[in-house]
């Protein structure tokens, strides 16, 4: 903790809207991946029974 | 409750799917990366040495700013939308909650104690604590001014002009807003803040947003008259 770096607010700014862009971008392309059809049927156990 | 009509979406086969999600992989990656450097960059912003003496209400009478700490060297505040004139804390600021409550223990285990401080009295607190089931500590400071220090209440004077939040200048309207701070104990007793987020800059503290954002709909909130609009209380869903 002794060597502590002083870094500016706004280069710390400047970095953090950069990664707000990349989340938003992120967000966008998961959203336009596309799916694949499930076509097992996979049954599952609980303690309700089979589901 | 659900708005966004998913129609023909892109169907593929196993192959092109798992191509495609490796190339989306790449840009995880990136994400990922510039997280880390921005976290350490945070951590590398300059602190404030914390001069006043708050004094806290709780269950356990007063409480220090040095106290909170619990022995340990960190400290992470929530910052709880709760007036002393309200009966219920705020519906966004309990969905926040729900999303912490339980970690404590965890991070009590990296040096760090987490709490949430609101101006209401710590007796509504406690109710309020109660009926949600939470069991973070939860303390009030509405005989200090550690809310208006760190610019997440303002006074009736203060509401009249621009408030200062989240590091600008808004028409709020609001006595109380969300926000997160932390602090720092030196082993000589000397407290510093370190850091505070507020508005987005806590989004990210919100798990169940990030599993929403998994999902096709995303958080689905583009129709509704402000985002958080169908978030209740867990105990309110049904009503």
């Amino acid at each position: 903790m002794a060597a502590h770096i002083t870094e500016t607010r706004e280069e710390w700014l400047a970095a953090r809207l950069e990664l707000l862009e990349a989340e938003k971008e992120l967000a966008r392309r998961r959203q336009e991946l596309p799916w694949v059809r499930v076509d097992k049927e996979y049954r599952f156990d609980t303690d309700e029974g089979r589901a | 409750m659900t708005r966004t009509e998913l129609i023909k979406h892109k169907v593929v086969s196993l192959n092109e799917w798992l191509e495609a999600r490796k190339q989306f992989l790449i840009q995880e990656k990136e994400f990922t990366r510039l997280r880390d450097q921005l976290s350490r960059q945070r951590r590398n912003l300059p602190w404030v040495k914390v001069e006043k003496n708050y004094v806290f209400d709780g269950p356990g009478g007063k409480t220090t700013l040095a106290e909170l700490f619990e022995g340990r060297g960190q400290l992470v505040v929530y910052h709880f939308m709760f007036a002393p004139d309200w009966n219920e804390g705020c519906p966004s600021c309990s969905f926040w909650a729900d999303n912490f409550n339980g970690i404590g223990i965890h991070l009590n285990h990296r040096d760090v104690t987490m709490i949430a401080v609101s101006r209401a009295p710590w007796e509504k607190l406690e109710a309020f604590k109660r009926r949600m089931g939470w069991n973070f500590k939860w303390f009030s400071s509405g005989n200090n001014d550690f809310n208006y220090d760190y610019h997440v209440s303002f006074t009736p004077e203060a509401l009249k002009s621009q408030v200062e939040y989240n590091y600008g200048k808004w028409e709020k309207g609001y006595s109380d807003l969300p926000g997160l701070s932390i602090f720092y104990k030196d082993g000589d007793g000397n407290i510093f803040h370190t850091y505070s987020a507020y508005a987005r800059g806590i989004d990210i503290l919100n798990t169940a947003y990030n599993y929403l954002d998994l999902v096709p709909k995303g958080r689905d909130e583009d129709e509704l008259q402000f985002s958080m609009e169908w978030v209740r209380y867990h105990d309110k869903y049904d009503e």
